[in-house]
């Protein structure tokens, strides 16, 4: 018998009413709570999230399935990327890759993709990335390249006039989160 | 998980951070000692990785494992002095919970496990961890320094490599010994502070009304989100609370054990923001007048005054003077931040206005709920009807108005302090201090001692005044 049937059973009526009133006044005050407009948008977005549910999250507890998870299409990209450097042909030093600016995917129609900083790059893959502006995107030999509404692609730079095409081609956008 | 590795780490922080509180002999009843001993463990081993860099030692496994055992070890040894007259501490004060306090407990129960498996399952996403703390402590297990290959990627983009160590050396040893991902440090404090609040709400307000003031405080939408994102501000606030409710002890009974705690707390909030330096230089006009109103004497006040604002500096000149100026291989220069046009007021008096209009009252997302609102209602049912505030109200309302001119002038500073982020999350510090000053709110006091006087029957309403707070230690008087 659960404790407190069994204290209502046992204990006086007069002893415990005042306790049931307080009781229900707290349901009714939590009920009132989370039903105004504010909290009950935010318990509906943020709390019980109907996207993702805590039991689907318990079915993908590995490293690699949280982090796709979290950070979607970059590390999509992130694992292609370097997949792409771990098995293709063309070696050229260290790689460094080139990013386009944010500015451009967007006037470009990609709206699916924000490129994150360098750091987060790195933190991912341990490639190095550089935005247009940095002294070292003179020496990029890779890029991730519009090729497409809400496609992009990444292509080794053979020779020094692609680099200059592209950087010419994102100098009038600023490179910025 | 390695749930071993949790183990060890809860035993060892908690050891050092009762070890500390016997250093500063503070006492207080063995829940909140529990909780702020765990919190202050967390705080202490946040350095642990940070000096192991600034020795140029490498810092692996051993390394880490060597500098916990030391350390715990260390902080140990002050508490053999009570092993003679050791008991087992009485928890009398923790009660079952009364029948109309358990829908509060289920939701505010529910929440935290939410919080708690978010911060374990999510990898840390806030870009200022990705582009900086969090980044530079994955490769610091790499690569086995701090200072490490990060620093030859492109970063003129972001500048949080140069936020203090903090989460950089939490997020080494969680990731050594618990989980890839780190972050559990955040629930363990997230947890033993939430108790604190409960606790100190507990000891003078009626269940009823502290489950509702509960609700309202989880339920701030950008509040509980840092409960599980790992980011500097709800660190921040935790620690600065701590020091202000300690300093509301200090200026109770002038116990300098309380003064000492205060202090240490004060400074972990720097190390975790160090802008927090600047909030902290504004109350030491509160802390001249309680000394001065208690009559310590001229040359104790000026020391302890001092000691208040020196030990933060110590952690702020460690960081920015040291750690950031000399290992960080990239020039910075904060005199570079500050705003060259200090003349102009009018942007600090802006920032004021617009914390309270865009953050506060902002029309289409609140960002704190309606936790501030209550505040407003009840400090003015407070000023109008009552106006009798204790020193502990004294003290919380004092921080809230440091808190709040302090952000708007930080703002005013260092422009790179943005509305929308650095000022939204630095208003977390005052959220507690709101929750605890409801716990001396002379309206809520009364309310709960009008529903504590109805709920025990006519015959107790001559004990009982108010809601009965429960039996603290008897503490002895120190100057």
């Amino acid at each position: 018998m659960p404790f407190y049937l069994f204290l209502f059973v046992f204990t006086p009526f007069y002893m415990f009413y005042k306790k049931i009133i307080l009781f229900i006044i707290a349901v009714f005050g939590l009920l009132l709570f989370f039903k105004t407009d504010y909290y009950a948008n935010w318990i509906d977005r943020f709390i019980l999230n109907p996207n993702t549910t805590v039991e689907e999250q318990m079915s993908k507890t590995s490293v690699e399935e949280r982090k796709e998870y979290r950070f979607g299409n970059l590390y999509t990209l992130c694992q292609y990327m370097k997949k792409t450097l771990d098995t293709t042909s063309f070696k050229n030093g260290e790689p460094i890759v080139l990013l386009p600016p944010n500015d451009y995917l967007k006037a470009k129609g990609v709206e699916t993709f924000h490129m994150a900083e360098p750091a987060e790059f790195y933190y991912h893959i341990g490639v190095k990335t550089v935005w247009t502006t940095h002294p070292d995107a003179q020496k990029a030999n890779w890029a991730i390249i519009v090729t497409g509404k809400n496609n992009i692609a990444f292509i080794p730079i053979r020779t020094t006039a692609e680099r200059q095409q592209l950087l010419d081609m994102y100098k009038n956008y600023k490179p910025a989160l | 998980m390695n749930f071993i590795g949790l183990l060890f780490l809860l035993v060892t922080q908690l050891i050092t951070g009762r070890g500390l509180m016997q250093l500063c002999k503070v006492q207080i009843r063995p829940l909140l000692m529990f909780c702020f001993s765990m919190i202050s463990g967390v705080a202490i081993f946040s350095f642990l990785p940070f000096f192991i860099e600034l020795l140029h030692l490498p810092i692996t496994m051993t390394s880490v494992a060597t500098a916990i055992g030391i350390t715990t070890v260390a902080f140990m040894l002050p508490l053999f002095a009570i092993i003679k007259n050791f008991k087992l501490p009485s928890f009398n004060d923790i009660k079952l919970p009364t029948l109309y306090e358990l829908p509060f407990w289920v939701i505010l129960g529910l929440l935290m496990a939410l919080s708690i498996w978010r911060c374990y399952y999510y990898p840390p996403n806030a870009r200022d961890m990705l582009s900086g703390p969090e980044v530079l402590a994955d490769f610091a297990l790499k690569e086995k320094h701090i200072i490490n290959s990060v620093f030859t990627v492109d970063l003129q983009s972001t500048n949080n490599y140069l936020k203090p160590p903090y989460i950089i050396s939490l997020q080494i040893i969680y990731k050594l010994f618990v989980q890839p991902f780190g972050q559990t440090w955040l629930s363990i404090l997230f947890v033993n502070f939430i108790i604190i609040l409960y606790t100190l709400l507990k000891e003078k307000l009626h269940p009823l009304i502290i489950g509702f003031l509960m609700l309202y405080f989880f339920a701030m939408p950008e509040v509980f989100g840092y409960t599980y994102l790992m980011l500097f501000d709800y660190s921040n606030m935790i620690f600065l609370f701590g020091g202000f409710y300690f300093l509301s002890r200090y200026f109770e009974e002038m116990e300098v054990s309380n003064f000492r705690f205060a202090v240490f707390l004060f400074a972990i909030a720097t190390y975790i923001r160090t802008e927090t330096l600047i909030i902290e230089g504004m109350v030491l006009p509160l802390i001249f007048f309680y000394q001065y109103k208690d009559k310590l004497g001229a040359a104790k006040s000026w020391i302890r005054m001092g000691l208040f604002i020196i030990v933060p500096f110590i952690v702020y000149f460690l960081c920015m003077n040291i750690y950031i100026k000399h290992f960080i291989p990239v020039k910075y220069d904060v005199s570079n931040d500050i705003n060259k046009n200090l003349g102009d007021v009018s942007f600090f008096l802006n920032r004021l206005y617009d914390i309270v209009d865009k953050l506060i009252f902002a029309d289409h997302l609140p960002y704190y709920g309606y936790f501030p609102h209550l505040f407003f209602i009840i400090i003015a049912v407070d000023i109008i009807f009552f106006r009798k505030f204790n020193k502990e109200a004294i003290t919380m309302l004092y921080g809230i108005l440091v808190v709040y001119i302090g952000l708007a002038f930080i703002g005013y500073l260092l422009p790179l302090a943005d509305l929308l982020h650095t000022t939204k999350r630095g208003m977390f510090k005052l959220l507690p201090l709101i929750l605890i000053y409801y716990r001396s709110s002379p309206s809520l006091v009364k309310l709960s001692g009008i529903i504590t006087n109805w709920e025990n029957g006519r015959q107790e309403e001559k004990k009982t005044t108010s809601a009965k707070p429960q039996a603290a230690p008897a503490r002895a008087t120190k100057k």
